[in-house]
């Protein structure tokens, strides 16, 4: 091993050292139990190579190390809808650390860069914890950028390890279609990290659905696990919606939630959630549209006592006083201590 | 080649006129912008950036700052945002509430880099002689650093005008809090 490549692997674990103490990485057991089985069910004898950093922060994004590290934000953990689609997503990280396609990169920019192209290196990942954030920084995008065609062989390799393990296959398909939905929000945005990383999506979402409609084949019992993974990630769905609410992007919201609402509409966050997307989003008629969500969070069961404190907002900007007023007293009545609490008696003090 | 000289110069000549440092003086009024001046208390450093906002710090911009935004207009950002368009920012509208207000500082901050950004304890608070409101907030860097901040803004019918105080929550925010305390609550409008 030449000196170069030794600092390589040096940078790259003292990158993971900095991931494991980074104050945003989940600690969670269970959570993180949950996601490491998975792994391993994918990645067989590979299992003990890998090790799986839950990142806290709202943007749909996972990333594996050259050394077997895989980061997985909690953004992405809210968009799934069952343990496949999560498999999916794994399988295709698992991909990238076994085929080697990040360790390309770091050689690559040694190579022409020296060592000195890898300083950073440790900081942006682990203090980011995360590859959008990790592209933003210059010179270390080019190292966890995957070329098309190792996408293309992680899309299909990690396609085939999640189906051998079970996994329906319709469901690798159906997180492109949403996540396409996603970016088609606003015409001019740029794309989120995980897109960005991944052109030609109507090419691969076709690709994986020739894939899926193949491989289905007519057999059953295929492993969806929806009903298992809302039970894991049940704990942390109100601080990820929150999470997902400050991201500032209200349109991506509005068509996140309104899948997630359409697919579990008794759901008193995801209601609540689509509720302040709409709030935000502040479009004509969005008023109404989240006056009803909050409205159909309350009609679920435990719903969030912020629900009331939306339906307030924007019936008080709506000129509607009585009605604002009732949700202001009940928001107060149901979050005695909420930190706002002082704002909201202001509020009641001009209607 | 003389052009490329000529280039090279007028372009580093702008540089760095776009990030002057000036020192501040305690002792005497300072203008922040669009009317609007403050109480230093003690000496800062002000970097000036081309966009209109005026920040201080004592430590250094990754350290501690202090951001003065005066007379932002309906429809527009909060500040730039290295990289994105202003419709992508977010922008400040009249009509709206405080808790809009907060929620546009953390989508803001959100695109600026910050991971983990919670505001908090929104509050009426006086601002100068006007009626204003207040936000707490904690954040985390690109580094992993967890960080403090402290808004107080006031909305009058078309423009908004807030200042922003962020530091490292271990040391730096505790220490610095009660001078910029001061000089938020300094504020004067013409």
């Amino acid at each position: 091993m030449s000196g170069e490549e030794a600092g390589l692997w040096m940078q790259v674990d003292k990158a993971e050292a900095s991931l494991k103490v980074a104050p945003n990485i989940v600690r969670d057991m269970p959570l993180n139990a949950y996601v490491a089985q998975i792994v391993c069910r994918l990645a067989g004898d590979y299992c003990g190579t890998l090790r799986v950093y839950i990142v806290e922060t709202p943007e749909f994004n996972a990333a594996a190390m050259p050394n077997g590290a895989i980061m997985v934000n909690t953004g992405l953990l809210l968009r799934m809808q069952n343990e496949a689609q999560l498999a999916f997503v794994l399988g295709h990280e698992i991909t990238h650390f076994l085929h080697r396609h990040t360790l390309a990169h770091m050689r690559m920019a040694v190579r022409t860069g020296g060592l000195v192209a890898l300083i950073g290196l440790a900081t942006a990942v682990a203090g980011a914890g995360y590859l959008g954030s990790a592209v933003s920084t210059v010179g270390v995008g080019a190292i966890y950028s995957n070329s098309r065609d190792e996408e293309r062989d992680a899309d299909a390799n990690g396609f085939q390890v999640a189906v051998n393990s079970g996994y329906a296959p319709d469901e690798a398909p159906a997180i492109w279609r949403f996540m396409m939905a996603e970016d088609n929000a606003h015409e001019h945005k740029n794309r989120s990290a995980f897109l960005a990383d991944h052109p030609q999506s109507e090419e691969r979402l076709a690709s994986l659905q020739k894939a899926a409609d193949a491989a289905r084949d007519g057999r059953a019992g295929w492993i969806q696990n929806e009903d298992g993974y809302r039970a894991v990630v049940a704990p942390f769905l109100h601080r990820w919606v929150e999470d997902e609410l400050t991201r500032g992007e209200p349109r991506e919201s509005v068509i996140l939630f309104q899948r997630l609402t359409a697919a579990e509409p008794r759901n008193a966050l995801y209601q609540y959630g689509l509720g302040e997307a709409y709030r935000r989003r502040n479009l004509a008629g969005d008023a109404l549209y989240a006056v009803a969500a909050y409205r159909a969070a309350l009609a679920c069961s435990q719903p969030p006592a912020e629900a009331w404190r939306g339906i307030g907002l924007v019936t008080m900007k709506e000129g509607e006083k009585a009605e604002a007023r009732e949700a202001f007293n009940a928001y107060r009545a149901q979050a005695p201590d909420a930190t706002d609490k002082a704002m909201i008696d202001f509020y009641l003090t001009q209607l | 080649m003389q052009l490329i000289r000529l280039f090279c110069l007028s372009l580093l000549v702008g540089l760095a006129g776009c990030n002057s440092i000036t020192l501040v003086e305690p002792g005497k009024p300072v203008s922040v912008g669009a009317g609007v001046s403050v109480m230093p208390q003690v000496k800062w450093n002000q970097i000036s950036p081309s966009k209109g906002e005026t920040v201080w710090t004592q430590n250094g911009p990754s350290i501690d700052t202090v951001y003065f935004l005066t007379g932002v207009a309906d429809g527009k950002p909060l500040y730039p945002v290295v990289g994105m368009r202003d419709a992508d920012i977010g922008v400040f509208h009249a009509n709206m509430l405080p808790n809009d207000v907060q929620d546009l500082v953390v989508g803001t901050m959100q695109k600026e880099g910050f991971d983990n950004v919670r505001a908090g304890s929104l509050s009426p608070c006086p601002f100068g002689t006007a009626s204003g409101f207040c936000f707490d907030l904690d954040f985390v860097t690109k580094d992993g650093l967890l960080m403090k901040g402290k808004v107080k803004a006031y909305k009058s019918s078309d423009t908004l005008t807030l200042f922003e105080f962020r530091a490292p929550s271990e040391y730096y925010y505790a220490d610095m809090v009660p001078i910029v305390d001061k000089v938020f609550a300094s504020v004067e409008s013409k």
